[in-house]
């Protein structure tokens, strides 16, 4: 199958918006924004405890979701270990995240356009050789605090908790956590280990995504409508 | 972990995971079928009957009921004798029956039949037809020795076994094993299927998220399929339930 195809099954929100499972992200689009009535969330963050959880395709396909809501979000990859944004929109890596925190673009630049209405993208740019020390700089909240003034949501993917500490760093600085469960691969144990690593530094752990949920699990609204 | 076993719960795991207790069924109930058909070589029995009866001594028509019981007591006596050298080493001696009197020992059957003064001979061989020869020897041998051992002469041939009888095999009873071979897998694949169900350390419902993490699951995403697949799965079973927004916790 070709890169494109595959980006494409993964972009479901915006190829086959009727679809139940573009349906089933804007129920998650729904129920963050009841979550956050008290305290409006403008960085929201995704993470899970092990690779391959499917943490981009649940932040893609939120972020085309929000923008359907004629939400103006941007979609900032925080994985900067290993970098997947641009490949799912199929736009530059050159200037991202990492040309920011170093100086050698500009933020303007490094935001862009997406082919969703309302969705920009800033990339991880360049792999940077201390990724937990660049996030956790007082730069990087001078950027986030520049970017919600340019932007109604911030949505922020990051590497797994429990290989790095990346994603905690991040959830100090976002207001709200999300994380993706693979359904029947992740194990008890390492959940807690995770949702405990998040708690520990008091990040806002908003709720759970349970992602790729099977047949008779995923219930009957599944099948509603055409 | 709720260790309390959930009938319904337990229906779901099964009706998830009933091609596994199928696969296991079929697989366990063939290999059944194949080995008791083809690899279990068919044994026949043969018996012989006699009666135990003394008295003949005493004379004219006079049944007594003391006889009668001494008479079935003796056949406990009658079992263990048989199973002795005694009477198995004659009949050993003869060549063309192939065997010793040890096997004959180990393989004879004496049974008496339910308080009655009826002993039934049985023989079991792959060889119908040399079953039925032992057994006739055996008896014999038996009637003629019993009279030198005991001092009476009281047991007399009621039928021997027919030699030339087309047998039915009386073991393996295929049918009868196919049958408990199949309860028994089916039994053993619902078995698996719980097991595995029961040690599955994963996460894989919204209501294990809330009683593991105790965090809310805003959604649960199923799995992406291509429109192809999805065409596959039973659309109209579910439209009925249309509406219900399981797994969806507005939080």
């Amino acid at each position: 199958m070709s890169q494109l195809t595959e980006n494409k099954k993964k972009l479901i929100t915006d190829s086959e918006p009727k679809s139940p499972i573009a349906e089933a992200y804007r129920t998650l689009r729904t129920n963050l924004q009841y979550s956050g009535l008290d305290e409006p969330i403008r960085t929201l963050m995704i993470t899970s405890a092990s690779p391959r959880e499917g943490k981009s395709t649940t932040i893609n396909n939120l972020a085309i979701a929000y923008a359907q809501a004629e939400c103006k979000v941007l979609l900032l990859d925080a994985d900067m270990r290993k970098p997947t944004v641009h490949q799912a929109f199929g736009v530059s890596n050159r200037n991202g995240l990492t040309g920011v925190m170093t100086g050698h673009c500009t933020t303007d630049e490094a935001i862009q356009k997406t082919h969703v209405k309302g969705l920009s993208v800033m990339t991880a740019g360049s792999v940077p050789p201390n990724p937990a020390e660049m996030l956790a700089s007082n730069k990087m909240d001078q950027l986030l605090s520049q970017l919600k003034d340019q932007f109604d949501l911030i949505l922020v993917d990051t590497p797994p908790v429990l290989a790095v500490s990346d994603a905690q760093i991040m959830s100090t600085k976002c207001d709200g956590v999300l994380l993706v469960v693979k359904a029947g691969e992740l194990k008890r144990g390492l959940a807690l280990r995770a949702k405990e690593q998040l708690s520990f530094v008091k990040a806002r752990l908003l709720g759970v995504v349970l992602n790729q949920v099977k047949g008779i699990e995923a219930g009957p609204y599944y099948y509603y409508g055409n | 972990m709720n260790v309390e076993l959930d009938l319904k719960q337990v229906m779901t795991v099964l009706r998830k995971k009933w091609w596994l207790v199928a696969l296991i069924t079929i697989l366990g109930t063939l290999a059944v079928g194949i080995y008791s058909t083809q690899f279990v070589k068919p044994v026949y029995k043969a018996s012989t009957k006699l009666i135990v009866n003394s008295g003949s001594e005493i004379g004219g028509f006079k049944l007594d009921l003391n006889l009668i019981n001494s008479n079935i007591s003796l056949i406990s006596t009658y079992k263990e004798i048989i199973r002795t050298p005694a009477i198995m080493d004659i009949v050993a001696e003869h060549p063309e029956l192939g065997t010793t009197s040890d096997e004959l020992i180990s393989k004879i059957g004496f049974n008496s039949v339910n308080g009655t003064q009826v002993v039934t001979l049985s023989y079991a061989d792959q060889n119908y037809k040399k079953a039925a020869k032992i057994v006739n020897e055996v008896s014999a041998v038996f009637q003629q020795e019993i009279p030198k051992i005991m001092k009476v002469d009281n047991v007399y041939l009621l039928n021997e076994a027919d030699v030339n009888k087309q047998p039915v095999p009386f073991k393996p009873n295929s049918k009868f094993q196919v049958a408990v071979g199949f309860v028994l897998f089916l039994l053993c694949g619902i078995g698996t299927v719980l097991l595995l169900d029961f040690f599955d350390d994963t996460l894989k419902n919204a209501a294990d998220v809330t009683a593991v993490l105790e965090l809310p699951t805003l959604v649960a995403i199923p799995t992406i399929r291509t429109p192809k697949e999805q065409a596959g799965s039973g659309l109209s079973k579910n439209k009925k339930k249309a509406g219900e927004t399981y797994g969806v916790t507005a939080n």
